[in-house]
Formats: C-alpha cells, sequence, structure tokens
C-alpha cells in the first residue's frame, strides 16, 4: 500500500488506539503502576547504601573522582531506571505477545486490516510512555527517599541520550517479541 | 462478488509435535483439512457442521486468512485469500473463539472502539458504531463495565458485537451460541436472522444439529477434515432416500447391537447412552417390516427394551448416515 498522507493518518490512528488501549488496560492495574515506580528505586538503594556502608564519608569524592559527578544517588537511581526500561521493553513486548496469544486476542488483532507493524508501534509507545513515567516519578521519589536534590547536573542531557537510546531499544525489543511469537 | 465465498480443494496439514521424554519429540503430519471444496452464495445462512476437532475451525481460520491452507485457493467476497488478504480481512467480520478474543479489563465499550479503531473507523465512528452495537445486543446496562465481571453469556454476546464492528457483508460465525443459556441462544439466533434479512451473507458453525437444522438453508457437513455432504437441509434429508429411523431405549449390550446391524435391511445402527439409558437408532430401508425383526433380534441377545419410537429424518440422522456415529458421541469423545 503507498503511504498517502491519508494511509499515514489512519495508521498513527491504529497506533495510538493501541497505545491507549494499553495504558487503559495498565490503569486497571493500580498495584503494578506502584511497582514500576518502587523497582527502579529498590534496585539503586542496594549499591547506593552497599557503597555508602564501605566507603562512608569518602563515597561521594571516590565516586566523583572515577565518574566526574558527586552525586552517586542520582547516578545509580538514573542508572537503575535505564536498567528498568530495557527490562521492560523486553518484558512488556515480548510479554504482550505472549499473552496476547493466550488470551486469544492476537487472533481477533490478526482479523483486522490493520498494519501489524503500526499496532506494534503502538505497544512500543506504550512501553515508552509507561517506562518514562516511571522512570520520572521514580527519580524523583527516590531523590526524595535518599535525601539528594533531583535538579542538578545535565538532567535534561541524559533523558535526551535516554530517548535517543529508546528508538533501537524498541527496535530490538520488536524483533524479540517475533522470536517469541515464532517459538 | 461480494457476499460469497468460493474454496476449491482446501487442504491443511499440520505438523504436531509428540513429546518423548525431555528433549525427544517426533514430529507428526494431522491432516485438519482435505481437499474441501464449497460455495456459498450471497444472502444465505450457511451452516458448517460437525464434531469438535471435524475442521470446521481450521476451514474458517483459511477463510479469515489466519491459517494458510497447504494446499488448494479460494476466494472470499470475490478476493484470493492469499494474494488480497487485507481485503479479505475488511469485508469479513467473524466471530472466533467465542468469550475469549476480549480484552477482560477493558469496559465492552472500550473493547469495541478499540476493535472499531483497528478496522480504520474514525475516531467519531468508532464511537458511533459502538453505540449502535451496544444498542443492538441490548449490551447498554453493561457497556460501561469491566468485561470480566460478565457472565459468559454477556461475553459470548460482546464476542458476537465485536464481529460487527466493520458492518461487513460476509459474517463467520464460529459456535456463537456456545456457553449460552437457551433465551439468550434464541435472542442471538434472531439477530443472526434479522442481519441476513438486511442482505448480509453468514457462515455459522455449529455442533448442534437441531441449530442448524432451523437456522440454515443450506448445510455442509464436515467430519475428520473431509466435506461429506452439501446441499439444502430439506435435500440432505431426502438424500437418505425412504430410510427410516427407530430409535430404541433400553438396556441395550453391544452384542444386540451387533446381531441388528447383521439384519439384512438395517443400513446402519449407532448405539449411545444418554443419562444412563442406551439409545439404539436404527436406520433401515423399510422401517414397518424391519421392525418386528428389530425387536425379536434384541429380545434374544439380551436387551431389555424400554421405548421403541420411529422418528423423522433429522439432520443428526443424516450425519449418523454419512459418518456412522452420533454427533454427541463424537463430541465427547473428541473433546476427551
Amino acid at each position: 500500500m503507498r503511504m498517502t498522507t491519508a494511509v499515514l493518518r489512519t495508521n498513527v490512528s491504529t497506533m495510538l488506539a493501541s497505545a491507549r488501549m494499553r495504558l487503559l488496560n495498565l490503569a486497571r492495574y493500580p498495584g503494578q503502576l506502584v511497582m514500576d515506580f518502587i523497582i527502579p528505586i529498590v534496585l539503586a538503594s542496594m549499591p547506593i547504601l552497599l557503597g555508602r556502608a564501605t566507603a562512608g564519608d569518602q563515597a561521594a569524592a571516590v565516586f566523583e573522582a572515577n565518574t566526574g559527578t558527586g552525586n552517586y544517588v542520582a547516578y545509580m537511581i538514573i542508572g537503575s531506571s535505564v536498567f528498568s526500561m530495557v527490562s521492560y521493553a523486553f518484558w512488556h513486548i515480548a510479554y504482550w505477545v505472549r499473552w496476547e496469544m493466550e488470551t486469544g486476542t492476537l487472533e481477533a488483532l490478526y482479523l483486522a486490516p490493520t498494519s501489524r507493524l503500526w499496532v506494534a508501534s503502538g505497544v512500543g509507545l506504550y512501553s515508552l510512555v509507561r517506562s518514562v513515567i516511571s522512570m520520572i516519578v521514580s527519580y524523583f521519589l527516590g531523590s526524595w527517599i535518599l535525601g539528594v536534590n533531583p535538579l542538578q547536573g545535565e538532567l535534561m542531557l541524559a533523558f535526551v541520550f535516554i530517548l535517543v537510546g529508546a528508538v533501537p531499544l524498541y527496535g530490538v525489543a520488536l524483533l524479540f517479541g517475533a522470536l517469541v511469537l515464532k517459538f | 462478488m461480494i457476499g460469497t465465498v468460493q474454496a476449491a480443494d482446501l487442504s491443511k496439514v499440520y505438523q504436531t509435535k509428540q513429546r518423548k521424554g525431555l528433549f525427544k519429540a517426533e514430529r507428526r503430519d494431522v491432516d485438519a483439512l482435505q481437499e474441501v471444496s464449497l460455495e456459498v452464495n450471497q444472502g444465505e445462512i450457511f451452516g458448517l457442521l460437525g464434531p469438535n476437532g471435524a475442521g470446521k475451525t481450521t476451514l474458517i481460520k483459511i477463510l479469515t486468512t489466519l491459517l494458510l491452507p497447504s494446499s488448494g485457493e479460494a476466494f472470499v467476497n470475490g478476493h484470493h485469500i492469499e494474494k488480497n488478504s487485507n481485503d479479505v480481512r475488511a469485508t469479513v467480520g467473524c466471530m472466533l473463539m467465542g468469550e475469549r478474543g476480549l480484552y477482560w479489563k477493558l469496559t465492552a465499550r472500550e473493547n469495541l472502539v478499540y476493535f472499531c479503531a483497528l478496522y480504520h473507523l474514525s475516531p467519531q465512528a468508532r464511537v458511533r458504531r459502538s453505540d449502535e452495537i451496544i444498542e443492538l445486543l441490548n449490551l447498554g446496562d453493561i457497556a460501561d463495565r469491566s468485561v470480566e465481571t460478565f457472565s459468559s453469556g454477556q461475553k459470548m454476546k460482546l464476542a458476537f458485537g465485536k464481529a460487527l464492528v466493520n458492518d461487513a457483508p460476509l459474517l463467520i460465525l464460529d459456535e456463537p451460541t456456545n456457553t449460552l443459556d437457551v433465551p439468550s441462544a434464541s435472542e442471538l439466533r434472531a439477530i443472526v436472522r434479522d442481519l441476513n434479512d438486511q442482505g448480509k451473507t453468514i457462515i455459522y458453525t455449529t455442533h448442534i444439529m437441531a441449530e442448524a437444522e432451523t437456522l440454515c438453508g443450506r448445510v455442509a457437513i464436515i467430519d475428520r477434515g473431509r466435506l461429506l455432504a452439501v446441499g439444502d437441509v430439506p435435500e440432505l434429508k431426502a438424500s437418505l432416500g425412504r430410510d427410516q429411523v427407530t430409535r430404541i431405549e433400553g438396556v441395550i449390550p453391544a452384542k444386540a447391537a451387533e446381531a441388528v446391524r447383521g439384519l439384512s435391511m438395517v443400513r446402519q445402527t449407532t448405539l449411545s447412552a444418554e443419562n444412563g439409558v442406551n439409545c439404539l437408532t436404527v436406520m433401515s430401508s423399510n422401517g414397518k417390516d424391519t421392525l418386528p425383526k428389530l425387536i425379536e433380534t434384541l429380545s434374544a441377545s439380551g436387551a431389555v427394551i424400554q421405548k421403541i419410537s420411529p422418528e423423522e429424518v433429522t439432520l443428526e440422522d443424516v450425519f449418523i448416515a454419512k459418518t456412522g456415529r452420533t454427533l454427541a458421541e463424537d463430541t465427547r469423545a473428541n473433546s476427551r
């Protein structure tokens, strides 16, 4: 099919409907949302507390000497959030495919004359929105819990890097989803 | 042509794995469909009859482009199922797998709006179409409740509604009254009839012969992947010739049924058990003449006869004549 403006508009509309439906579905599981916010904090807390316990007062200085920033708490929370985002990208997409297969909704999707790529893009968009929201909430919540200023350093630059990295990440995740579907 | 199906020599072979221990598996070919050819005409209700595992769903999945045939070809609404699969999907409304295929955490309305989006309806049209379906199926009271809170019947109704989102000229309904109670099944059949009156062609699969008899104009009997018969319901019944069907209830040992089968005028017998009572169905070339001999043979073989009733030929009898088994018996065996 030629990609005219009308076709593109239709496909984008399908993608948005696909993402919206999954976000609606997620909203019906509030416990899952809370877990999304908590997991990166728990992941970051373990090395942070371990570092404090072993390096004591010099922890920030030693960390700055090695990484260029003394704010190791924010550094670790951003790191764990990125880890969560990568993990979610694979889980959301691979699990989505498997889950839809088991519930029978994948067949319903295949019965429709819509592009599977755009539906999958909708799932990618859903996963990205979910990950970014959980990353932002986790970052500010974790900073507050661990007592650091969240607004110092090149925060926006880190965010831009993460978003640029999301494009190939979701490409690989979709490929992984295709493998799950195949096997 | 819109509202029609032409299938020629459709076959489907599945490869299954027979697990042998931890890692070993033996591949096996299963012929799910064997050279099925049929035509469905515009504006008719066409019944696909057969027990579970007969190949009905495989045939439907091929016609709706979910499966590729191993050989053969088909046209749905004038579109080739492999070359123009998107056109086929756009012009078919399909209900497969009953209440599965719905998002249980979403409401009925949210489900319908989402499925409308998959058929490229504009946001305004999605809402409008969903409202129409909710009204048609009388789902207004529960439209904004999560599907997980629905009864089985309500889920089936919604799954049926999902098949209507694109207002397609051809509806393919795979056992839509499964799990419905009697009034709901009857209500759904009435809606199917109304849709047919509006000009929609309907392919209706069922293993309930009485349902097919009341609803369908033409039927195809399919069993073990083979198409055994196609025709109008009266035509199929007439195809049994002057055969008469006699049902005998009581305590009927297998050897008695065997003895009856040996009688020259008996064409076919089927022994089944219903509610603890044996039921022997006998098809013979001349019922009246056969009856005394039948009673004599059964009594001599130790059978205790409780009831004998000559019956009109039904589609079930046509199925028995074609397969040598009752549908209920076959459905039970396949679901084990």
